[in-house]
């Protein structure tokens, strides 16, 4: 069973003067393990795309099963539980809180589970000392670069131990030696099990993926399944 | 819960979240103490006075003339204006009195003990009535006697008084024990008083505290030279035919006078304008008060909501339900308005005690504090609810969004 499969989903926006298809009949598998980047150009639906898989909006048509779970028929909180528990998010602008110090900022979605002060102190300077920013603790997010926030938001993203990392755009406001370390960074958490689908623009970042996919108007071009399959083949099921 | 990170957050937005302190740590100063004086004008008008109100008439007479400036002459009219008022079918008794009661003030002095050092001086409204006084007013005696004819002074000038207090001004003279046969000081030890009789409860209004239901009789012929004022207490049916005899009556004895006759209760509304205007304006201070506060609260909630949607966005992303959000919002409000009620109760007691040093009123007490702070947070949850529900259903999509 693929950990993330989308079968014919489709997202229109409608405003007063338009209705845009931002993802057309959009079908696609994803197993336990991968690293998938995502290109196309701008207003391809990327970003939509990572919305719908991440739970952050809803679609219009098809369906959409996260370990087998389909996820239209979820709650709100259920559906929050899972972006808590399963999902990691990495944004382009970092998304840091701007009131809140580096710890506070790691300690949130920690927070959101509940879990006892000790257990989130241990997760939120292990996570941070992962991403070598053991000695910010204190620092907010202005006092640091932009390189260092994004930082910050990957031991966010890994303080819950998720297994699917969602990153749109990460590297997309860094300088390019600022990115190749956070694909370096991005590059070891998939080693160490996590999912990542990473939403880029950059053709370089982009090619690190084991597998990449483009989108056009919505739409997969050049899809094969099973292209640059890195781990368990055997699990990898055929989408038609 | 959250409240150490939105303490935190709070305290890295001083300014934001300053005023909104202030102004409701001032509310709540200002309302509590205005609700404290407004209670206590309420209760004034609210008291019942403990005389037969309704059933009687008051008649002011206006004299002229050489005549009257003499004591003995106007003592003779007094005394036949009253015997010939208590004629009247219907009529109950009637008494001359130096100054209508439930007027709204009138004329008072301040008693002590006989010997007795100026702390213990009391003010007291005062009233000069004759031997009919308690049938008039309807007031019972509890302790001692009533007046008899010779009480009343039979020539002008000072002499040693026997007079009749409330229960009242009797416990606050002497809290000790029994007040009858006391001697009191009203301002000249050489010619005390000497109290003869307690009455039960009446309450006049006098620009409220304790002194309105404290109250001192004097025995005599009230009158001036400039005229004199009778109650009429009468049976309910007889009212109103008494009432237009009145003037009759008083002009048949001696014509060259002018007579005004009024209901008791018309005078008492009267002596409530000041009473009844405060209230109001007490309750519009406290109105608008608590709207401009609870506009500043829904101000703030409202303007952090539109300022941090995509932060709203990026915790909704992390992992926020829509309850935690709603929750967020609502424990930020109620941090703030918790700080400022803390501070305002300190603001609170000091204005009350500045206010108390000032008039004779009460002192805060716990029901108008609790009332008062319970108000207040029930308007800054309903002023944060509002756009806190907003922020909750903001979509999670918004952390993604890039302008
Ligand atoms: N909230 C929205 N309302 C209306 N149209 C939108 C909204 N978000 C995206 N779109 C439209 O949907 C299409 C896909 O957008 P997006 O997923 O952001 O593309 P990308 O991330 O590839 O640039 C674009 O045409 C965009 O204008
Ligand atoms: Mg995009």
């Amino acid at each position: 069973m693929p950990m993330i499969e989308l079968v014919d989903v489709t997202k229109n926006y409608r405003t007063d003067l338009v209705e845009t298809c931002a993802l057309d009949s959009l079908s696609l598998a994803i197993e336990e393990g991968e690293f998938v980047s995502v290109s196309g150009p701008s207003g391809s639906g990327k970003t939509t795309f990572l919305n719908v898989v991440g739970l952050l909006d809803t679609f219009d048509q098809g369906t959409y099963t996260i370990d087998g779970q389909d996820v239209s028929k979820l709650t709100d909180r259920a559906q929050s539980r899972i972006r808590n528990e399963k999902i990691g998010f990495i944004f382009q602008g970092f998304n840091l809180i701007p009131d809140l110090d580096v710890f506070d900022n790691v300690d949130v979605p920690l927070r959101y589970r509940r879990l006892p002060r000790e257990e989130r102190r241990e997760r939120i300077v292990r996570s941070l000392e992962l991403v070598g920013l053991g000695g910010r603790l204190k620092h907010l997010p202005s006092q640091l670069s932009g390189g260092q926030q994004q930082r910050v938001a990957i031991a966010r993203a890994l303080a819950s131990d998720p297994r699917l990392i969602l990153a749109d755009e990460p590297t997309g406001n860094l300088d390019s030696a600022t990115a190749a370390e956070i694909m370096h960074l991005l590059h070891e958490i998939n080693e160490e099990g996590a999912t990542i689908l990473m939403v880029t623009h950059d053709a370089g970042c982009a090619a690190q993926a084991q597998r990449q996919i483009h989108l056009l108007d919505g739409r997969l071009i050049d899809y094969r399944p099973t292209e640059a399959p890195n781990i368990r083949l055997s699990q990898i099921a055929p989408v038609s | 819960m959250e409240i150490g990170p939105i303490f935190r957050s709070l305290s890295r937005n001083k300014t934001r979240s300053i005023l909104l302190i202030l102004e409701i740590a001032v509310t709540l100063a200002i309302v509590l103490n205005c609700w404290n004086l407004m209670m206590q004008q309420r209760e004034s008008l609210m008291r019942p006075s403990g005389i037969d109100e309704k059933n009687i008439i008051a008649v002011e007479v206006q004299t002229f003339g050489p005549d009257y400036q003499d004591w003995e002459y106007r003592r003779q009219v007094v005394s036949r204006d009253v015997a010939a008022l208590r004629q009247l079918p219907g009529v109950i008794d009637a008494t001359p009195i130096s100054n209508f009661p439930l007027q709204g003030g009138g004329s008072s002095l301040q008693a002590k003990p006989l010997g007795a050092r100026d702390t213990a001086l009391t003010r007291a409204p005062v009233y000069t009535v004759d031997d009919h006084m308690l049938r008039t007013l309807d007031l019972e005696i509890v302790a001692g006697r009533a007046f008899e004819a010779g009480d009343l002074r039979s020539e002008d000038g000072p002499v040693i008084m026997n007079v009749i207090v409330t229960q009242d001004l009797a416990e606050a003279l002497f809290p000790d024990g029994d007040a009858i046969g006391q001697t009191i000081d009203t301002g000249s030890e050489e010619w005390p008083d000497i109290i003869v009789g307690v009455v039960d409860a009446m309450h006049t209004p006098y620009g409220g505290g304790p002194m309105e239901s404290q109250i001192l009789f004097y025995p005599g012929f009230a009158s001036r030279a400039s005229g004199m004022n009778y109650l009429i207490r009468t049976e309910p049916a007889a009212f109103d035919s008494v009432f237009s005899a009145v003037d009759g009556v008083l002009l048949e004895s001696e014509p060259s006078r002018v007579v005004q006759v009024q209901t008791l209760l018309e005078i008492k509304g009267g002596g409530q304008v000041i009473s009844r205007f405060s209230v109001q304006v007490l309750s519009t201070i406290i109105g608008l008060l608590l709207f401009v506060t609870t506009l500043g609260i829904y101000g703030m909630t409202s303007f952090s909501v539109t300022q941090r949607t995509k932060q709203i966005g990026t915790r909704r992303a992390l992992g926020a339900s829509q309850g935690a959000i709603l929750r967020y919002f609502l424990l930020e409000s109620l941090v703030v308005t918790l700080i400022g009620s803390a501070l305002g109760l300190i603001a609170a007691s000091g204005l009350d005690v500045l206010i108390a040093s000032q008039m004779d009123s009460e002192r805060l007490g716990p029901t108008v504090l609790a009332t008062g702070i319970l108000l207040l947070w029930s308007l800054a949850i309903l002023a944060t609810i509002v756009p806190a529900l907003r922020a909750s259903k903001l979509s999670p999509a918004l952390a993604t969004r890039t302008v």
